[in-house]
């Protein structure tokens, strides 16, 4: 039978690696499995002669996301993505995500708009570092009183992170008959990855000006 | 007290790991095979931070190993393997690693110290070994798209895995069963478990199988700046990594056991015994089997 002092060497350490344990596991675990990719965003919104027409997307990859990509569709490693490349690289490399709405979600005055489709994709490389560029076409015909746009990226499997960029993360063609506000920032009513984040939100207003 | 300490102990091994990172990456994987995100245990906002963190941790990797291709510093080096070893140790606190497997063939098994240490050095680096391997492979000698053919690697990878483990689950539930109903009075048969060349190191090559995608990507960005050698250091600095987190767990996992057998009177300690050993490798059988299907369907 043990007695009381070598119970207490004996549990001393449990009791520390219990620590450790539930630490290393419980704050750590979700987080450094996912995710594996991270995208630096900006947002061109693109405004017509009667309002909204669509958002223009720049998604710039990390390092290492960029450099797989490259090595397996720049055929000829020039640095350089031809034609041919980018055609490949939207079959294999992004139309995969047009299932989950091209990790775009939209709501018009808190109406969800589906994103089904995109146009004039193209990657290219700059530095090594792989950006793709796509259109999402998003009519809203402006009126007198303010269209409420919110537009949320992010990968509902979380393997990529998506974040805005830290410079110019929005930029406006505007036409002069339009009265617009952006505002880059967190959405309260919006939980992602388990009710865990508030996916960085283009919170967009615009109206015709009076 | 005491045995309230070993059920968290054993509880959070087992329950607070999670199942394995079985997700692809959506870009270049159709969404047939894609899976969702693994659950975390507990929900807070200290994650966001910690993505962060992560992010700047793979950036400077990045940096650095461009720094060192260019100007073969010295010092960039030293401090790049610190950051591989880091990455590796965070990297497998995540999801997946096999940390559920490996601790509950430790509790299904008189594993000690010295052979739990030697589990997880050999997991961690068949694991890098793994990615390494794909990658090579892949590039040199099929001459393979890395990013379209590693996702069906990793299924096949995964299914010749998880169906190993499943197997070994069932040869230990169907040992221990026998042991428990024919020799209730006998200790279970560790011998094979005991030898590290044998049972032990078997095991570890199982879970270890499926190629570790830290690995992978950091090995294709080396190959892309003509560091293919650098690239093999830090695929072992990764491993070393994982193998110092997977330690710890597995040094755990026979603390808590051991104390927990002690704690139960010694009369009882050998049906305990048997007991855990059937419940672990139920849970063995059970994350098999899950995961195996989730793989295959």
């Amino acid at each position: 039978m043990l007695n009381k002092e070598n119970t207490c060497l004996t549990y001393r350490p449990a009791i520390v690696l219990i620590a450790i344990t539930i630490v290393i596991t419980l704050f750590t675990a979700p987080v450094f499995g996912h995710p594996h990719v991270f995208i630096a965003q900006r947002v061109d919104v693109v405004f017509d002669d009667r309002g909204l027409a669509g958002f223009r997307m720049h998604w710039q990859f990390d390092d290492m996301f960029s450099t797989m990509i490259a090595a397996d569709h720049d055929k000829d490693q020039n640095g350089q993505l031809e034609k041919p490349e980018v055609a490949s690289i939207k079959e294999k490399a992004f139309s995969y995500i047009s299932e989950s709405s091209y990790f775009t979600f939209i709501t018009i005055d808190g109406r969800a708009f589906d994103v089904k489709y995109v146009t004039d994709f193209d990657a290219v490389l700059k530095d090594k570092k792989l950006e793709y560029i796509f259109f999402i076409p998003c009519h809203v015909t402006a009126m007198e009183t303010y269209k409420k746009i919110k537009l949320a990226t992010y990968d509902p499997t979380y393997y990529s992170a998506i974040f805005f960029a830290e410079s110019r993360p929005v930029s406006l063609n505007a036409t002069q008959k339009l009265e617009i506000k952006t505002a880059v920032k967190e959405d309260p009513d919006t939980l992602i990855y388990y009710d865990m984040i508030h996916p960085w939100t283009l919170f967009l207003e615009f109206r015709e000006k009076p | 007290m005491k045995k309230t300490i070993n059920l968290i102990l054993l509880v959070c091994l087992l329950c607070a790991m999670g199942g394995p990172a079985l997700s692809h990456n959506p870009f270049t994987t159709s969404p047939d095979k894609q899976h969702e995100a693994p659950a975390p245990p507990v929900k807070s906002r200290v994650f966001v931070k910690l993505i962060l963190w992560q992010h700047q941790l793979k950036l400077k990797m990045s940096e650095l190993i461009r720094e060192i291709q260019a100007g073969r510093s010295f010092k960039a080096l030293i401090f790049l393997l610190a950051l591989a070893f880091a990455y590796g140790a965070i990297h497998s606190a995540g999801p997946g690693h096999g940390k559920v497997v490996s601790s509950s063939y430790i509790l299904s098994h008189n594993v000690s110290i010295p052979g739990g240490l030697l589990f997880a050095f050999v997991f961690a680096f068949v694991h890098g070994l793994s990615g390494a391997v794909a990658v090579l492979g892949l590039r040199y000698v099929l001459q393979q798209g890395v990013a379209d053919t590693l996702g069906d690697v990793t299924t096949v990878t995964q299914v010749v895995s998880f169906g190993l483990i499943t197997l070994l689950g069932l040869i230990i539930f169907f040992k221990s069963t026998r042991d428990l109903i024919l020799s209730r009075n006998a200790r279970p048969d560790h011998s094979s478990a005991n030898e590290p060349g044998k049972g032990l190191l078997a095991w570890a090559g199982t879970v270890g199988l499926v190629p570790c995608p830290a690995v992978v990507m950091v090995m294709l960005f080396c190959i892309s700046m003509d560091g293919l050698v650098l690239g093999l250091v830090l695929a072992a600095c990764i491993s070393l990594g994982m193998a110092s987190t997977i330690s710890v767990v597995a040094v755990s996992v026979i603390l808590g056991k051991t104390g927990m057998m002690q704690t139960v009177l010694k009369k009882h300690s050998l049906t305990a015994e048997h007991i855990i050993r059937i419940l672990s490798s139920l849970v063995i059988i059970a994350f098999g089997l899950i995961f195996l299907t989730t793989t295959l369907c």
